[in-house]
């Protein structure tokens, strides 16, 4: 009696249009696959900033910041330019400091409302790790001065406060060198640096997320991947993600859903995925 | 129940084909890496499947072929030593390509030269008789893809001066005698509403439309289309693309996609 009975109920999902039981996470956003595990991302590349920016970050608020460049008659300089993600961005007023001449790309701090920036001087020289805060209307202010040592290459985005991490290339060892502190306090090397030797090659530039737990970092010909299972730890040994174009400003979001980069007079971004 | 399909109109099917004339077609603004490979200069044949590009790896950069989306190696196509082989385009039909021969002569000129395919192999066939466009004043000179056989319409951007603070366009037009001739006057940058001209036009097969790259103002270059009901007029004013990727300036014949390379990699976007 009771195979009769589920096979007419089985039937009734045809007739009446019931669809199939879908389980829940089919179409939920990705995240970071576990520690130990390199994400894979879409050979499919989506436009984000239709402008020709790098240096692109994003915060856990909704916005955006790069450093883009204008064209004139009199040549090219760098704007940089703020909006909320994969949106147009508009310039934003970030000015260097007395005795500061230049600026490498600010880059948002996870939260947002601050960003790190280094500033530069040529004569005589002179560099510094700085921290500016947003205000309203656009611009944004200096709060405070961090020296973190001599030889600063490329500066990662920093992780989420109140104590943040970044990892620094150093021109002269040609390490990657992890600093911690705070925005308004000293920053120290908190790990041995990473030689060459521990990661097989010179790193050119390195990302962090968020939570400090992942790096993703190009070398002249590719791009790694390595994580730990906490902060305070040492990185593994990294992997190369295949088919990443190597860039020198990727960033990746902190839920790995999404990778960007600049590239072809855009800011790119890959979503997560395999295909 | 009985196991039917969801009734589908056929058209969902089918390929989308270039629009009409006088309507650009539009690009989605997501990426497909095809090749991953150092490559510009990417081209496809209309009738064959057959790509070709300028690739650099190990040191050294050459024109190298293969199948449309598939990883392309080298061509052996040389050029008398010390010239360079530069900037291929193949021929709608895949059985040719004109490839710029870089400081061909004593003056230092680049030439075009025709290549054939035969039996898998490229055969130089001689240069162009283009110096009356390309060598009266000094480079650069490009050239675009050219139109099919017979008489073949090639777009060559050159300097019109000395100064070469812009480039014009001249439309030339293969005779049955394999010779040259511009019919009508060539396109200057004021003409056609840009600021300056940044490369040569590559022609759809059939020389009804065309991509040109140039700067509507001051600084970036950006993709411009244009096209004309006959293959004999002027081409119609031009439309820019604006959200597409830098230097993206090869549509295939049925307009499905537009080729472009950057990041080490080729690229196209299709059309929607």
């Amino acid at each position: 009696m009771r195979a009769p009975l589920f096979l007419v109920l089985a039937a009734c999902n045809p007739v009446f249009g019931i669809e199939h039981t879908q389980h829940e996470l089919t179409d939920a956003p990705p995240t970071c696959p576990p520690l130990g595990t390199a994400p894979q991302f879409s050979r499919e590349f989506q436009q984000a900033v239709f402008a020709d920016c790098h240096n692109y970050t994003t915060s856990e608020v909704g916005t955006a910041l790069a450093t883009c460049s204008m064209y004139t008659p009199k040549g090219a300089h760098d704007n940089y330019e703020a909006g909320a993600i994969n949106s147009p961005l508009t310039p934003v007023v970030l000015d260097p400091t007395a005795g500061y001449t230049g600026l490498a790309p600010p880059l948002l701090a996870p939260e947002g409302d601050v960003l790190f920036v280094q500033q530069t001087n040529q004569s005589p020289a002179a560099h510094v790790f700085s921290l500016f805060h947003s205000d309203s209307g656009g611009s944004w202010s200096w709060l405070a001065d961090t020296k973190i040592a001599n030889g600063i290459g490329a500066t990662s985005p920093v992780t989420r406060g109140p104590e943040r991490h970044v990892l620094v290339t150093q021109t002269g060892d040609l390490g990657l060198h992890e600093y911690a502190g705070t925005d308004t306090g000293a920053w120290t090397e908190i790990l041995p640096p990473y030689t060459q030797a521990d990661l097989g090659t010179i790193a050119n530039y390195a990302t962090l997320t968020a939570d400090g737990l992942r790096i993703v970092f190009s070398d002249s010909d590719s791009v790694h991947y390595a994580d730990r299972p906490s902060i305070d730890a040492r990185f593994g040994a990294p992997v190369v993600l295949p088919a990443v174009p190597v860039t020198d400003d990727l960033f990746m979001t902190e839920d790995c859903s999404r990778l960007y980069m600049s590239g072809l007079g855009d800011v790119l971004y890959l979503n997560q995925g395999s295909n | 129940m009985f196991g039917l399909h969801d009734t589908h109109s056929q058209a969902d099917a089918l390929p989308l084909g270039c629009p009409a004339l006088g309507t650009p077609p539009r690009f989605s603004n997501k990426f497909h890496q095809v090749v991953d490979q150092d490559c510009v200069d990417y081209t496809t044949a209309a009738d064959a499947d057959l790509a070709m590009a300028t690739c650099t790896g190990a040191g050294t950069t050459a024109v190298f072929t293969g199948s449309i989306d598939q990883p392309l190696s080298n061509a052996g196509i040389t050029a008398p030593d010390p010239i360079n082989v530069r900037r291929p385009r193949l021929f709608p039909e895949g059985n040719g390509a004109y490839i710029v021969f870089d400081n061909y002569d004593a003056n230092g000129d680049d030439e075009l030269a025709e290549f054939q395919l035969a039996n898998g192999t490229w055969q130089n066939v001689g240069v162009l008789a283009l110096s009356q466009w390309t060598t009266t004043f000094t480079l650069p000179t490009y050239f675009g893809t050219p139109t099919r056989a017979p008489n073949r319409h090639i777009m060559v951007a050159a300097c019109p001066d000395v100064i070469c603070n812009d480039l014009v366009v001249h439309e030339l037009v293969q005779k049955d005698d394999r010779s040259w001739i511009e019919p009508g006057a060539p396109y200057r940058d004021v003409d056609l509403g840009v600021v300056q001209i940044t490369d040569a036009p590559n022609l759809s097969p059939d020389g009804l439309r065309m991509l040109l790259l140039a700067e509507p103002t001051v600084g970036r270059s950006q993709t411009f289309y244009a096209d004309r009901p006959s293959i004999d007029v002027r081409f119609g004013p031009l439309v820019l693309l604006d959200t597409l990727p830098e230097n993206a300036d090869f549509l295939t014949a049925d307009c499905t996609r537009l080729y472009f390379s950057g990041l080490g990699s080729i690229f196209y976007e299709p059309q929607i």
